[in-house]
This record gives C-alpha cells, structure tokens and sequence, in this order.
C-alpha cells in the first residue's frame, strides 16, 4: 500500500480544486440537499406556515395520504394524462425526426420552436384555441365538417385536450433525441441488411428500432419524471376541473402548500411523489440493461 | 457572429450535416408522392398557434371574435393594424417592470450559474483530487430529485433565510445547477491535456489555466449553457408564484399568466403579452439554434 504524504504540489492541487467546487457545493447543499432532508422531516409534522407552529406527527400525514380520496383521484389522472402523453409524444417524436432527417431543415426549426416558447404562453393561447364558441380548433373542426366540442369545459375531453397541448410543446425536444440517435447509426448496418435483401420495412424493425433503445430508455426515463410534474398548463386552464377531472399530483401538494396551509401534509405527498418517480427511473434502468 | 469554426460540431452538425442516401424502389417513389403533404401538414400543426396569436395581437379589441368562424386568411392577418393593446400593456399593466426584472433575473441566472458551474466542472473534468468520483455522483443525484417534491421545503427555506418577496428568492435558488455542470464538464474533457501541461509548465496556477486557458476552449458550451438557462429562466413561473407577492417583483410569466386568470379575460391582452413574452426569445432561437440543440442533447435538460 502507498502510504506516501501527498506532495506539497499534491496538496496545491487539492485546495484548487476545493475552491472551485465550493461555491457549486454551498449552493447545492443550501438549496437542494438541505430541503430534501427537511422534505422528509417535515413529512412527520404538522408545521402551520401562518402560526409558524410546528409540531411532530409520527406518520399521522402518511396515514390521511393512505385514506385520501382526493389523493388517490389526483395520482390517477397523474397516471391517467401519462398515458396519454408519452407514448403518443415520444411515437410522434420518432415519425418526425424520420421525417425531418430526409426532408426540409426549416422544419425541424418550427418543431423546436415551442420547445424554447413558455409554459404559461402555450398554455394560455391553447386555453383560448379551446375555447367552445369562439376557439381556433372548434372552427378549424367546422371547416371540415366536425360539430363543436366542449373541449376543457367537459370531463371526458378536459385531459386529452392538456395531453394534446403539451404533446405539441415536448415532441421536438424527444425529437432531437431520436434524430441524435439516429445519425449514430453505422451507415453500413444498413447497407449490409439491405444487401442481404431487408426491405425498408425490415430495415426499421430489425436495424433502426433496436439501434434506438438506449435513447428511448432516456426518453421515457425522462418524459415519465416530466409529465408527473405537470403543473402549469393544468393550474392556468383548468384550475384540476371540471370536477376534479384534471386535478394532478403537483397541484394538490400546491393548493395543500399554499392554499390550505398543510406544509407537512403537502411534504408527505412530496415524498411519496419523489419515492415513486425514483422507483421508476431506477426501474427502467435496470430492465434495460438486464436484456 | 456565426465563425465556422467555433461551432459546437458534437452533436448538432451529426444531426444536420449527414444525410441519409435517397432510397429508390417503388415505396419510396409513393413517399414521394406523400412527403410534400405530410412536411406542410406537420409544419401546420406547429405553426397555426403562432400564427394566431401574432395576428390577434394587432387586432382591435371589436375585430378579436371576427373572424375566427369560419376560418380564413383574415383569422390570421388583422386588416387594420393597431398598437393599442402593447400600449395598454404598458402603460396601465405594468409590462415594462416585468419584462426588466425578467430579464435581470435571467441575466443574473445565467451569469452565476456559468460562473460557478463552469468551476467545478473544471475541477471535476481536469484536476485528479480525492472524492472527485463522490463530489460528481453527489451533484448528478439532484437530477433524480425533482424541483417540484421539493419546493415546499426550498420555500421554507428562503423564508428562513429572510429572502421571501426579494430578487435573490427568483435566482438564487437555480445558480447551481446539474445539468449545466454535467454539460460543462463533458466539454472541458474533450479538451487535449497538452493544452493544460503546457500551461502548468509555464507556471501557470490551476485557476489561471481554467480562466485563461480552459474557459475560452469551450466558448460554444458557455453560449449553449447560457441560451439553455437563459430559456429556463425566462419561463420561471410555478417558484415565482411561490415567493413573491410584491408587483413590483412580478416576472413575465406571472404577467401574462394574470391577464388570462383575470375576472375579466380580454382576449387581445393575453395574445399581446404572449407575443412579447414570445417573440423575442424566438429571433433569439433563430440565431442560436444550433447552440440550443448541442446544450439539451449533451446536457439532456428537460
């Protein structure tokens, strides 16, 4: 074993690199590992923002979580709007960058566009597009013969129309990805399946899907976290309604948080949110490299 | 602006620069056939929002409900022009306070966030220290963390710490941040280790060679991190909702997101403030698109 003191330039070297990585550390100590260890802690109190009373609870917040109807309602329209978000994003991802690799470069340019357009201005023009009487889509839908639909104002169509809006703002970031994984593809794949007689059809089944997995492993990790988040477009349109039909897991550790002032309630949901999302990703992972 | 050789060639020319050989067989005869109605039917469906909503943001108030049913060139081009709703904007709204603080935010945001993650990538990419492996997985871990199973506690925390309804509460928060730390570091190991010796030989300390000599190597990185922060930034809502309550304070996203939660929605407000909320970030995208594709594709910020 080398029980040798580190040289004096040794020793140089490491305060360097100490001082470079300090402010980078302070930071993420203050702001990200201190409020997970508080999110955990808070989950077992009962803390009033207004009082400033803080009180322990044991699992008493765990236990109103396990018996919530609310809750359980929001974590499946979570899972409900997951459905119906990513995989149709991430399918018409793939289609579009197949298609943005032979044809025009200006379109990829307006399928990103969106990407870089905010949250709270995509949601608020959709919001208005949707609109049952005088919305862009109703009249877009009577040009070619469809009678208007109630859209946001109907329970049933309240979260596909989120879905849908939020399908046009994220599939050119999963595009980019695709088109990314594509052009890493050995040319000469091809070139060898196509001698040995591969239609294109085969072409993509047997070399370009398989090719791809890495990067929908990524996407799917990524676009699951993402759309468990959804927030915005939800709490700006549809405020969770109509009754209760779009109300999702972040909205309810908000209004918790910030309207009903249960701190420690809206902490134990955050646990639990971040528990199954890691869950998740670490899941996928694993069944990914496991084949 | 746009020198050839300071591009970032990783990934964004891999994706524009090779094309697929054009097939020929009687499929791809009928693709050809199909390619031109599905690019501008694609091209549609990303578009019509925005063509909506800078049309409707000249409009007169009485012209916003005009011409929406039934649809034609007129739903998307006003016929008399007008500045009205940017100058209620202004002058009754507030817009301009906005648009400055969002900006200064961004501007602070980004400046920081470069400065001390461009550090430690560095450190983590170049200098062989004790930990290094744990420093790195430590701060990837953030990344399993999502912004939204913490805030409450981040909120708690800035309370605690005296900074609710300040500017420090909008930025402080996002300086550090794993994405950008990650994106830098890939860069700074591409970087030939001559580059480095050389330096160290002449007797250049460790901080000179990463300011003088690291820092402008990666020039592209630096533009592709600020444009990716800069854009997050610029979008901030949910945390500003959270932590301030003064107007003065009040950021683009919480202007525009209160003229569409008003008692009293008008339309043409939400479509002036969308654009300028919009628009200018979208020029912006025009000139730096390919700085914008190698920043999320090396980073993977969502």
């Amino acid at each position: 074993m080398d029980i040798r003191k580190p040289s004096a330039h040794a020793i140089e070297r490491y305060r360097s690199a100490l001082l470079l990585s300090l402010p980078a550390l302070v930071g993420l100590a203050i702001f990200w590992y201190w409020p997970t260890i508080q999110a955990v802690v808070l989950g077992f109190q009962d803390y009033n923002l207004m009082s400033g009373s803080q009180a322990w609870t044991g699992f008493d917040n765990y236990r109103t979580a396990a018996t919530d109807p609310l809750l359980g309602l929001t974590f499946l329209n979570t899972v409900i709007y997951f459905l119906m978000e990513v995989p149709l994003q991430m399918a018409l991802a793939l289609a579009l960058a197949l298609l943005v690799r032979r044809g025009p470069a200006w379109l990829r340019t307006v399928i990103l566009v969106p990407t870089v357009t905010s949250m709270v201005v995509v949601s608020v023009i959709w919001g208005l597009m949707y609109h049952p009487n005088s919305g862009l889509i109703n009249s877009l839908l009577g040009g070619v013969g469809v009678p208007p639909q109630p859209f946001l104002t109907s329970s049933q169509q309240a979260m596909p129309s989120i879905a849908l809006l939020m399908i046009w703002k994220n599939v050119g970031f999963s595009m980019l990805f695709f088109l990314a994984g594509l052009v890493s593809i050995p040319r000469n794949y091809y070139e060898a399946a196509a001698t040995d007689g591969a239609n294109s059809r085969q072409l993509f089944r047997y070399v370009t899907l398989p090719l791809l997995r890495g990067t929908v492993v990524f996407l799917l990790i990524t676009n699951t976290v993402s759309a468990f988040k959804v927030f915005t477009p939800i709490f700006l349109i549809t405020e969770g309604g109509p009754i209760n039909a779009t109300r999702v897991v972040v909205l309810y550790i908000f209004e918790n948080a910030f309207r009903f002032n249960k701190m420690g309630y809206a902490a134990a949901i955050s646990v639990l949110l971040a528990l199954f999302l890691l869950i998740i990703s670490v899941y996928s992972l694993r069944a990914s490299r496991a084949r | 602006m746009n020198n050839d050789s300071n591009l970032p060639t990783l990934m964004y020319s891999r994706i524009v620069g090779r094309r697929p050989d054009r097939l020929t067989g009687p499929r791809q005869r009928s693709w050809a056939v199909l390619r031109l109605p599905v690019v501008i039917g694609a091209a549609f469906f990303f578009v019509f929002p925005y063509l909506w909503l800078m049309g409707s943001s000249f409009r007169p108030r009485e012209e916003i409900f005009r011409y929406v049913n039934p649809i034609s060139w007129r739903t998307f081009i006003p016929l008399a022009p007008t500045l009205d709703n940017f100058r209620h904007l202004f002058l009754e709204r507030n817009f301009g306070r906005a648009l400055v603080n969002s900006l200064l935010i961004a501007l602070v945001t980004v400046a920081i966030t470069l400065f001390i993650g461009s550090m430690i990538a560095f450190a983590l990419a170049r200098i062989k220290f004790p930990g290094r492996e744990v420093v790195f997985v430590l701060i990837l871990a953030t990344i399993l963390i999502p912004f939204e199973t913490i805030m409450v506690s981040v909120f708690l925390t800035i309370q605690r710490l005296g900074l609710f309804d300040t500017y420090a509460a909008l930025f402080l928060p996002w300086v550090t941040d794993a994405f950008i730390i990650f994106l830098l570091r890939q860069h700074f190991r591409d970087i030939p280790d001559e580059l480095q010796d050389a330096a160290i030989v002449d007797g250049c300390s460790l901080f000179r060679v990463y300011w003088n000599v690291m820092l402008p190597n990666i020039r592209p990185a630096l533009v592709s991190a600020a444009f990716v922060k800069f854009v997050f930034s610029w979008d901030a809502f949910l945390w500003p909702l959270i932590v301030t309550r003064d107007p003065d304070l009040t950021v683009v996203q919480l202007a525009i997101s209160r003229l569409f939660t008003d008692q009293n929605v008008l339309w043409e407000l939400i479509f002036a403030g969308a654009f300028i909320g919009t628009v200018p970030l979208i020029i912006l995208f025009l000139f730096l698109q390919r700085y914008y594709v190698e920043g999320v594709v090396t980073s993977g910020f969502n």
